[in-house]
């Protein structure tokens, strides 16, 4: 659930306050017009962005990074044509339309099109592609992650909704305009980095003929990656962006400055500057929710897992000890005997469910080495691959399965012998 | 204008869709990984490259392609060698382990290979999550000894060793831009 908080905020929140602020502004500017045109720039990528989807998800008709190369293109030519008529046309409300107007929105609605087709459909195919355990559609597992990326797409949708309203009242429109230009001039940036990926993953499709080296591209590809490592820069630089004009609704209505005749009008004023005032602060505690999705959640959720300590046990002559009443709460128990050599070999011992029997056996597996496990909402997980065990398997032979370990039950302990212990010296050094 | 701009939205919509039926692309592309391209290691000659994160069975052996950020392959095939494996294909039970790190040298991930079979043949891959960056990727390869494959030492049948190789073979690339784009 949490992985979809902060991927689906990541993904989409560029795209949506860009989209927002191009719909608001251009609804600004050119009213019905602006308005409609815009829409239908939102319907082509939504559509898009469902075909897309759809052919990807059911066919391998699709390489993502072949379309992307030509979305950046596109990108890149309605931003800039975008920015430059908004700054010859897009400073009056209400100016006649002509044929500067109709361009604008053209671009407007190109610029929102090709945002959507490149976020979106990804972000649609996430349902296709949770990992169940193949437990199919109805699990546990698939509910979870189903609700976290609801959320994050119902958060989205209802910020965009408010940071509209604001940015629909914010004066005058040529700050809205500003703010606008200055958002997509902030992902005209990033895409002219991310424009030059086919070329330093070497992209044979495109035909480019020279091989990226560093000493060769050293600018295009330093740029190209710095895009890549700071991609987060970009999404903050649009949050500030989008905080602004929720600041200027809020700053912009705190006072009643338009005249007022009688006591009830100026009362309705002022209840129409609180109800603004009031959005902008929904808003604001929405960009707060995402900035804990990007930051907090992110990092509890890519945490790097470290290992539980290893826990007592008594050793007599060739055999370990291990007390079952230590063992028996169905939760993964760690331990940890160093050899002669200075190695640590790790075993694990875990109750299996429904069972009087226990799944045990080192902390290792053939595929992943000494990686070791986790226990992780009941569940034993291999901390380097990620791939959940069944614990009815533990100290079965092969794959993922930890490498068994024999034992005994006597005398209220599991009993190990020390030689088996010495024997899986090799999977720790 | 109405009518218009109804009719405009529908035959957008129709045509992005129509659009996508008729592309006939391959499903995927193979991206180079590192600047060394093909290497000779050992008997062998390498190369490793990367691209979107798959779906494999069985599912519990390998990462899963939700929690993944891209696939990682090591293709390889034997020159002339003295364990008898057939120049020109794939050497089965190696045992591949990966370290990966930053360009400050710092290990950033470690992990093994899986033999496994796509497409266009057999390879020794798998899923890994790693963040867009610079990196270098470093292969142990162990003999297939490791997994108890056996060579005939006689004189009648036996291959040209006596043994297999006893410490791992290294190989390294280096310059390698992930940028994830799928």
């Amino acid at each position: 659930m949490l992985k979809y908080l902060w991927t689906v905020t990541q993904d989409l929140f560029v795209t949506v306050t860009l989209v927002t602020l191009m719909h608001a502004l251009l609804t600004r500017l050119y009213g019905r017009f602006g308005k409609r045109f815009h829409g239908i720039g939102i319907g082509v990528g939504v559509a898009a962005s469902a075909a897309l989807a759809s052919v990807k998800g059911t066919s391998n008709k699709i390489v993502s990074s072949h379309w992307n190369h030509y979305i950046y293109a596109f990108s890149l030519a309605f931003i800039l044509a975008f920015i430059i008529l908004c700054l010859i046309f897009g400073r009056r409300e209400g100016a006649r339309r002509g044929v500067g107007g109709a361009l604008t929105c053209l671009a407007g609605s190109g610029v929102s099109a090709v945002l959507i087709f490149y976020h979106l459909p990804g972000v649609m195919l996430y349902p296709f592609n949770f990992n169940t355990m193949g437990n199919g559609y109805w699990s546990a597992y698939y509910m979870v992650r189903l609700a976290g990326w609801l959320i994050a797409l119902i958060l989205l949708l209802a910020y965009s909704r408010l940071l509209y309203l604001c940015a629909l009242h914010i004066k005058p429109a040529g700050a809205l305009s500003g703010l606008t230009c200055a958002g997509a001039f902030v992902y005209w940036i990033y895409c002219t980095g991310r424009f030059f990926v086919p070329w330093v993953n070497r992209a044979k499709w495109l035909n480019w003929p020279v091989r990226y080296t560093k000493e060769a591209y050293g600018f295009i590809g330093d740029w190209m990656m710095f895009t890549a490592y700071q991609s987060m820069l970009f999404i903050w630089a649009i949050f500030l962006i989008a905080l602004a004009v929720l600041a200027v609704c809020f700053f912009q209505n705190t006072r009643v400055t338009e005249p007022w005749e009688n006591a009830a009008q100026r009362r309705k004023l002022r209840a129409r500057n609180r109800h603004f005032r009031r959005i902008a602060c929904v808003a604001v505690a929405g960009l707060i929710v995402f900035t804990g999705f990007l930051t907090v959640v992110k990092g509890y959720d890519t945490r790097v897992i470290e290992l539980s300590a290893p826990e007592t046990y008594t050793v007599d002559g060739e055999n370990i000890y291990v007390p079952l009443e230590a063992v028996n709460d169905f939760h993964l128990h760690r331990f940890e005997y160093r050899t002669e050599n200075d190695v640590d070999v790790r075993w694990i011992v875990v109750r299996k469910p429904n069972s009087a029997s226990y799944g045990v056996g080192l902390d290792a597996c053939d595929v992943c080495g000494n990686a070791g496990y986790y226990e992780r909402g009941g569940q034993v997980v291999c901390r380097r691959c990620d791939v959940v065990m069944n614990i009815n398997t533990i100290g079965f032979k092969g794959g993922c399965n930890p490498i068994p370990l024999g034992y005994e039950v006597g005398d209220g302990n599991l009993i190990f012998k020390l030689s088996d212990i010495l024997a899986g010296e090799r999977e720790f050094k | 204008m109405k009518k218009f701009l109804a009719l405009l939205m529908a035959a957008l919509m129709l045509l992005s869709v129509s659009a996508f039926a008729l592309a006939d692309e391959a499903g995927f592309d193979e991206y180079e990984l590192g600047v060394e391209g093909e290497q000779d290691v050992g008997f062998m000659t390498m190369s490793m490259v990367y691209f979107q994160p798959v779906d494999m069975a069985p599912a519990d052996l390998a990462a899963a392609k939700e929690d993944s950020d891209l696939h990682i392959e090591v293709d390889l095939t034997a020159n002339e060698n003295p364990y008898s494996f057939n120049v020109g294909e794939w050497v089965p039970y190696l045992s591949i382990d990966y370290t990966i790190n930053d360009v400050d040298g710092n290990e950033v991930l470690t992990g093994s290979m899986m033999p496994m079979a796509a497409s266009d043949g057999p390879h020794y891959g798998n899923n890994i999550a790693l963040p867009e960056g610079e990196y270098t990727i470093t292969l142990s390869i162990k003999s297939p000894a490791e997994q108890g494959y056996l060579l005939h030492v006689d004189e009648e049948t036996g291959v040209e060793a006596d043994e297999f190789w006893t410490e791992p073979l290294t190989a390294t690339w280096t310059g390698w831009n992930f940028v994830k784009e799928w």
